[in-house]
């Protein structure tokens, strides 16, 4: 998360990548996109990184630079004299080491991109992940990200106007961000196209919603929705972005969005934490 | 009264200073969605507008075609997602 921030947002860097580099990322611990055979590949390219690596390498597997951290200078320098280096092969076969076994979103659904942030003006109390201090603010102020995968059938209903309770329930794990102690009472209601309503959590603090759901022949076209609540402190390693330096026992205003991802783009792709889960569609 | 005073500072410190509850009067205002929605939009992130690419084998066949070296990023969690 600090990489993303701190490295990947970073104006250089990404204007580097974006004309010089197709960019990849992948997950070393669960590796749901991931196969055995891209682990077997990866291994001496960078992918047995601990925690966290940034590594160059060419299609066919030349190794042109090995770096990562959380300071844009030194990707940079790594950038650059990875393409000095760089040759381009022409002559290369690519086999398929398993890409149709990566976790797709269901065929006719929908991929809800899932965003929280807190408020401006919060405090930020650091922690272990944080680099007890040094990563406060950039934690503080982070973006989280997740995907939510919407079925067929509940897009369907969508489209018509109504808003599934299986979907209700995927939505929930996401709501507890803005809901200490989690969900309690859903009173969120579709009307015309409005998804508005408030959701009470387990400690009887409330959040409230304001969404558009909008479709045309039969398909969504958007999907929006905001949801503003109270968020506590998580300590799960920096997955939960800004509440990882939430000052210990408050509530600080939090704001979560599920935003319809654009379908065309490969990082829409990018599979659900949850869908880990074998009951994940249910 | 300089004591009640101080009193009264405290009390209103130690309010302000614990838990900052939504009040029943505060809903989501079609304004503060907007302000909102440009805020949590993951299309306003620089690092979510670069071609990324979700697996390994598209990533080598993306390079071979556009004959660029591949950038990858290990984490503990996938970068582009939940980490």
């Amino acid at each position: 998360m600090i990489a993303r921030e701190a490295v990947l947002n970073n104006s250089e860097v990404v204007q580097l990548l974006r004309e010089h580099f197709v960019c990849l990322a992948v997950d070393n611990a669960d590796n749901l996109n991931l196969t055995v055979a891209d682990k077997e590949w990866l291994k001496d390219r960078g992918g047995q990184a601990c925690t966290q690596g940034m590594t160059v390498f060419t299609a066919g597997g030349t190794l042109l630079g090995t770096g990562g951290g959380y300071q844009p200078a030194p990707v940079k320098r790594m950038l650059e004299e990875s393409l000095k280096k760089f040759q381009p092969e022409t002559s290369i076969v690519v086999e398929d080491t398993g890409k149709n076994l990566i976790p797709r979103p269901p065929a006719g659904g929908l991929v809800l991109t899932v965003t929280w942030k807190v408020l401006a003006g919060a405090q930020a109390e650091s922690s272990p992940t944080s680099g007890s201090g040094t990563y406060d603010q950039l934690f503080l102020s982070s973006l989280g990200v997740d995907r939510l995968w919407v079925r067929k059938d509940e897009a369907g209903s969508l489209a018509t106007g109504q808003f599934p309770e299986s979907l209700r329930r995927r939505m929930a794990s996401h709501l507890k961000r803005v809901l200490p102690g989690g969900l309690k009472d859903d009173r969120l209601t579709l009307s015309a196209g409005r998804l508005a309503g408030s959701c009470i959590s387990m400690q009887d603090d409330r959040a409230e919603a304001l969404g558009f759901v909008e479709s045309r022949d039969g398909q969504v076209t958007r999907f929006d929705l905001i949801v503003k609540g109270l968020g506590v402190r998580s300590m799960d390693h920096g997955f939960s972005a800004g509440l990882t330096v939430l000052p210990q026992g408050k509530k600080v205003p939090v704001v979560l969005s599920f935003m319809l991802a654009d379908e065309n783009q490969d990082i829409s792709r990018t599979p659900p934490y949850r869908v880990r889960a074998a009951n994940y569609l249910e | 009264m300089r004591k009640q005073t101080l009193f009264l500072v405290s009390l209103c410190l130690l309010l302000i200073d614990s838990s900052v509850g939504l009040g029943d009067d505060q809903t989501l205002s079609r304004a503060e969605f907007d302000q909102l929605h440009q805020e949590l939009n993951l299309k306003n992130q620089a690092w979510a507008s670069l071609p990324w690419k979700v697996t390994l084998t598209e990533a080598r066949e993306s390079a071979v075609k556009n004959g660029k070296p591949i950038f990858l990023v290990v984490n503990t969690g996938n970068c582009l997602g939940f980490v």
